[in-house]
């Protein structure tokens, strides 16, 4: 092998100091792609990334799975809370009815006064039988009629209510005539029902029982 | 002497990299490890040749050159036939840069006896 001479000092030195900063200069850009790269899946193993691709397609199932289960979850919940809120207003729209109908609480309201005047005097006396009566309070029920009273006393889902002779009976309680029957409600449905053609009050009037219907804005029927 | 104006070199080169950082394609950067890695063998055969009275500056400069565009070659011709030839350049110049840290450290320790 030849034998290589020693260069001069100064030349040396700048060319190791250049070659040095020139290695030294690329080393961190060097450094600072590989970093990057390895953030990416560029640079990566084909093997590995089908790996990754497996685990990611295994992961996307599992949340796929998860996802339906969760949906499945949210939707019974609001089902069910759906119907728990429709089942609470129902029950509380009974609740209410029911109140109103066993005279629990009191009422007050637009409604219809009808006063019953009947003719027991004369050569042809009218009686108001038990089947008018009746008749009436069926057609106010079905007519909307939220709540009645016969004379200030209210009835209920369970009231007797018949003639005793000349008196009437409400629920063992004597009322006289002329009677007044207060019907909280719907104003207008509750007085069209009782005008339809061939009703209680064509009965009435063809049995000569004089019955004034008047609409009240506010009636107030307590128990 | 060399040894401390080689580091010098090195840091303030690396110093200057990080505050002007030169932009390497990502694919390129595979070639200029390589390069880097010849570059390096170099200078730590540049040592071991002055402390070894063999230096010359001719050979050192032309080595740093030849060598390190031969092992970008040689790992861009290694990428087009499919064969991973980078690691030839990589046994060889990592295998020689640990011989040459050993010859220094032998020289240097030889040199304080």
């Amino acid at each position: 092998m030849k034998r290589i001479g020693r260069s001069p000092w100064q030349s040396t030195i700048l060319i190791f100091f250049l070659i040095s900063f020139f290695v030294g200069f690329f080393l961190p850009g060097q450094a600072r792609v590989v970093r990057e790269m390895k953030q990416t899946y560029q640079s990566q193993d084909p093997k590995d990334l089908i790996r990754v691709i497996r685990d990611l397609q295994q992961r996307k199932q599992d949340l796929l799975v998860e996802e339906t289960d969760v949906s499945q979850k949210v939707m019974q919940y609001l089902r069910s809370s759906d119907d728990t809120a429709a089942q609470v207003r129902q029950l509380q729209h009974e609740a209410t009815v029911l109140r109103q109908r066993t005279g629990a609480v009191p009422l007050a309201g637009p409604g219809i006064r009808i006063t019953i005047r009947e003719q027991s005097s004369g050569a042809s006396p009218s009686m108001l039988a038990d089947e008018d009566l009746l008749l009436l309070l069926n057609d106010l029920w079905a007519s909307g009629a939220e709540v009645i009273s016969l004379n200030g006393i209210r009835l209920t889902d369970s009231s007797s209510v018949y003639r005793a002779g000349l008196n009437v009976r409400v629920d063992g309680r004597v009322t006289q005539m002329p009677l007044v029957v207060d019907a909280i409600g719907d104003t207008e449905n509750m007085s069209k029902g009782l005008q339809i053609p061939g009703g209680v009050l064509d009965l009435l009037n063809l049995r000569r029982i004089g019955a004034i219907v008047q609409k009240v804005n506010l009636l107030r029927i307590s128990d | 002497m060399v040894g401390f104006v080689t580091v010098c070199g090195l840091v303030l080169g690396i110093i200057v990299g990080i505050l002007r950082p030169v932009h390497i394609p990502a694919v390129y950067s595979k070639y200029v490890g390589l390069a880097l890695l010849a570059g390096m063998d170099s200078i730590l055969g540049g040592i071991k040749g002055y402390l070894k009275d063999t230096f010359d500056a001719t050979v050192f400069f032309s080595g740093f050159l030849i060598n390190s565009l031969v092992a970008a070659l040689l790992g861009y011709l290694g990428d087009q036939l499919g064969i991973d030839l980078y690691l030839a350049a990589v046994v060889v110049f990592g295998s020689r840069m640990y011989q040459n840290i050993a010859i220094i450290r032998r020289v240097l320790l030889k040199k304080e006896a």
